[in-house]
């Protein structure tokens, strides 16, 4: 049996394309369903809402190479300008760094009825420092914000655990997304859900995030990609 | 359609991560990914992996439950949980769904 809140999203897609989350009524199963369905109209997927921190993992040739947040679309109040503002502040930002890997927030209606549910509106002035999420889904699509995880906050015995899972799929590349409550706790013996493997994981998102020429990821990659053969 | 016929690879082959797709390498991971699921899947345990949703590259899966084997199944396997997930193939199924758990109601 399903709990609520739920997800509805299309059997096939990508980047939170038709998702819907946050469902408790009839009302918006309906909606939810035709916006799933004009993705994948033969199949659509209801699922129990998993809720908590998303990261990626990324194993490369036995080794754990990346970890990073996937933080939703957020503004940071600064106890003067209204979230409306400081939405566009950060989207003219976005258009000026003019990036493939890093998109505007666009807000939808829905998106507002989230936030009016915990009594935040466009004309709300966020406190000082204050953080506010905008949406719930984590994508690139929906302004997403990545962020590097360091690589020392991350016990030994969790990196053993994804590179052993890659090892059982015999895969010397696997990106895995996962939930948990604070991916610095040991995984092994606490709770996480694991939503995707991904045999490309999409890295370059981290692209303007602080840490990325000091990694040099790309490079890490070719090195390790092309070790038996330059 | 291979991944070097996809309308974005053009667009994003100048980025250096891209030079990766070129690679038979991740070809193979990606086959070998495929397989071991295949194999899951004929070894009657389907309902772990059920959900080996294509994305946008045709290189991810997402793990979905869909009963409490399948959650003690990808428990065991992979020592987490998986979303529990029912598929539909109509609005109709989705809201008959609705109404039969009250607890969604």
């Amino acid at each position: 049996m399903l709990q609520k809140p739920i997800v509805i999203k299309p059997y096939n897609g990508s980047l939170s394309n038709g998702l819907s989350t946050d469902i408790t009524d009839q009302y918006q199963i309906q909606n939810a369903y035709q916006k799933a369905a004009s993705h994948s109209p033969s199949k659509v997927l209801i699922q129990e809402q998993v809720n908590g921190i998303e990261y990626r993992i990324v194993v490369y040739y036995g080794e754990v190479v990346c970890v990073y947040l996937k933080e939703p679309a957020f503004v940071i109040g600064d106890g003067k300008r209204t979230i409306k503002q400081l939405l566009r502040h950060w989207n003219e930002e976005v258009d000026r760094i003019d990036s493939l890997f890093l998109k505007k927030c666009e807000m939808q209606a829905s998106n507002w009825s989230l936030l009016e549910k915990n009594n935040l509106f466009e004309t709300t002035i966020p406190t000082d420092g204050d953080k506010v999420y905008l949406k719930n889904e984590v994508s690139l699509s929906s302004g997403t914000r990545y962020q590097y995880v360091e690589e020392e906050e991350i016990p030994a015995a969790t990196k053993r655990l994804f590179i052993d899972l890659a090892d059982k799929f015999q895969s010397p590349i696997v990106g895995y997304d996962v939930i948990c409550d604070d991916i610095k706790k040991d995984l092994t013996e606490n709770p996480y859900w694991l939503l995707e493997m991904n045999s490309n994981p999409f890295f370059v998102v981290l692209k303007h995030q602080k840490g990325w020429e000091k990694r040099n990821l790309p490079k890490l990659f070719l090195q390790k990609l092309f070790a038996n053969t330059l | 359609m291979s991944v070097r016929e996809q309308p974005y690879f053009k667009e994003l082959s100048v980025n250096i991560q891209m030079l990766l797709l070129t690679c038979d390498e991740l070809t193979i991971t990606y086959n070998r990914i495929t397989d071991h699921l295949f194999e899951l899947f004929h070894k009657g345990e389907r309902k772990v992996v059920v959900g080996s949703r294509c994305l946008g590259m045709n290189t991810s899966f997402s793990f979905i439950a869909m009963d409490k084997d399948a959650s003690g199944r990808a428990l065991e396997y992979f020592g987490a949980s998986i979303p529990k997930t029912i598929v539909v193939e109509n609005l109709a199924q989705a809201l008959t769904l609705f109404k039969c758990y009250k607890n969604l109601s």
